[in-house]
């Protein structure tokens, strides 16, 4: 079934549209749930969760890619869940692996400071990205939107951890450096 | 909370871009594939040992700061039209089998100069400019761009001071532990004979491919033989070699060097004890505690790696073990500890 059918199913308020997002990209939420909280009664909850913020949703909305459109709900649920869980940077998963990563991308604090807001900066990341080589724009993606661990990622590449480390590691230099650039305080 | 808001601006990309990296991975460059497909092959190729010297290191201390995990990989190699096996089991190879399986896909073996174009002739000169670098193509300078960057002594501080030693390991140790557990261990590199050198030159292109530091003769040539094997003229070798290993003697020529075959073996579990800097000297000392067992119960050796920053590139001064059953003996190992 592809994506425009099962949208036409939400629009027409048949609950087979739940069956058929399951069926397709139940196994894609569920990924990333399972990356973020590391915990299956939660995961499940989270994307059964999504189906019904889907439902509730759809319509108004038309998401032009159905796919990522649930993936970014389950992914801000399972966050959401996951602070709900714990204090962040403590516990297991990926979550606060990734967050600590991602510290190191903070400007310094001297830095002329600008506060943007998560969609501003949302963009100016978007950017950031489009401008990379595509393998490192893949990892930097996978490991910080999907939250995938270095080692999956780097099953998928065929490559070792230590290489996909040190990718990241340069790009998140390279945000480093914009966010300087930019004054971004955040 | 920081961290938290930038990941929360991460799940605001864009949905292509999401969408991307959900159904397309990036294509794996040919000599990635190569190495895939040579590790089949080495299933009917045995190894045999090549020893160097092994000289010692101070005690260690407790605490361990990460622990790894590599298994070696024995290698199979042909240098100058002979073929060289690297591993240590001891056990000499069958030399009919080994014929035998080379026969079945022969290795063509392309003359330095057979070929050439005007890449091939290329020198690169590394810049202390990290993106940097000079590329003589004939009589003529050009500057270039490389891909990425080079390792400098602020990437070792940036991984020590954020705790982060397990990239600390995977950049300046596994390289050397994945490729040269069997024999490349050296005090002095000119005790170093061409095989071990070789397979110096083949981890530095591993690490440098992590660096995404792109050779453009060997990026842009075409694989050679039927299984896809690569080979490297005694220029390129030699080029690797000066920059990244300090004093070693190299008589190669003319020929090249091609890998015939790769396999894993047998696990491996080192510790990254410490990591100490010299700031005066731009060195950075790794003690690095090699274990057979994931517990830490059976020590193999204590390894020093003395790694020397020039710029934005690195070279390995040397690399020191020491086995249990050795006594003590000096170190070259600077005093100054990391913050």
């Amino acid at each position: 079934v592809d994506d425009s059918t099962i949208i036409e199913l939400y629009w027409a308020r048949q609950e087979q549209a739940l069956v058929e997002t399951d069926r397709k990209y139940g196994a894609y939420c569920r990924s990333i749930a399972r990356n973020i909280l590391k915990n299956a009664d939660d995961s499940e909850e989270c994307v059964n969760d999504t189906y019904m913020r889907a439902w509730n949703t759809i319509p108004p909305q038309r998401p032009a890619i159905l796919q990522v459109f649930l993936g970014t709900i389950t992914r801000n649920l399972s966050v959401n869940r996951f602070r709900a869980n714990h204090t962040l940077k403590r516990g297991g998963g990926q979550l606060p692996m990734a967050l600590e990563e991602l510290e190191f991308c903070l400007p310094s604090v001297d830095t002329v400071e600008k506060k943007l807001e998560a969609a501003e900066l949302g963009r100016l990341i978007d950017a950031f990205l489009r401008g990379l080589p595509e393998r490192d724009r893949y990892m930097f993606i996978r490991r910080y939107w999907y939250v995938d661990s270095v080692r999956e990622i780097a099953r998928k590449l065929r490559m070792s951890e230590g290489t996909v480390k040190s990718n990241l590691f340069r790009t998140r230099q390279k945000l480093k450096d914009l966010l300087g650039r930019e004054g971004v305080s955040l | 909370m920081s961290a938290e808001h930038l990941f929360d601006a991460i799940g605001q990309i864009g949905a292509d871009l999401v969408d991307s990296a959900a159904h397309t991975v990036p294509a794996v460059r040919p000599w990635r594939r190569w190495v895939a497909t040579a590790a089949v092959m080495a299933l009917l190729i045995a190894g045999a040992a090549m020893a160097l010297p092994r000289l010692g290191t101070p005690d260690p201390a407790p605490d361990p700061l990460q622990t790894g995990r590599v298994a070696p990989i024995r290698t199979t190699m042909v240098l100058d039209g002979k073929i060289y096996y690297v591993d240590d089991d001891g056990e000499l190879p069958d030399q009919t089998q080994l014929q035998s399986a080379i026969a079945g896909e022969p290795l063509e073996i392309l003359p330095e100069h057979t070929g050439s174009s005007v890449l091939d002739q290329a020198v690169i000169y590394p810049t202390n400019d990290a993106e940097q670098m000079i590329l003589q193509l004939k009589d003529e300078l050009h500057t270039a761009r490389t891909y990425g960057e080079f390792y400098g002594m602020e990437f070792g501080y940036e991984m020590a001071s954020a705790s982060s030693h397990e990239t600390l390991f995977q950049v300046f140790v596994e390289p050397i532990e994945n490729y040269f557990t069997f024999g490349l261990r050296f005090a002095n590199p000119s005790e170093l004979n061409e095989p071990a050198l070789m397979m110096f030159f083949w981890a530095m292109l591993q690490a440098r491919d992590a660096a995404g530091i792109r050779a453009l003769e060997i990026e842009e040539r075409q694989t050679v033989g039927t299984n896809g094997e690569w080979s490297y003229s005694a220029q390129e070798i030699r080029r690797i070699l000066d920059q990244y290993l300090t004093g070693h003697s190299f008589t190669l020529t003319t020929g090249t060097f091609g890998i015939l075959a790769m396999e894993p073996t047998a696990p491996i579990y080192p510790v990254l004890r410490e990591a100490v800097f010299d700031d005066a000297a731009r060195r950075m000392v790794l003690q690095v505690d090699v274990f057979a067992d994931e517990g830490g119960s059976k020590l193999l050796r204590e390894s020093t790696y003395t790694i020397q920053f020039t710029g934005s590139t690195y070279r390995y001064l040397s690399i020191l073990d020491r086995r249990p059953d050795q006594p003590s003996e000096g170190t070259t190992a600077p005093k100054k500890p990391a913050d």
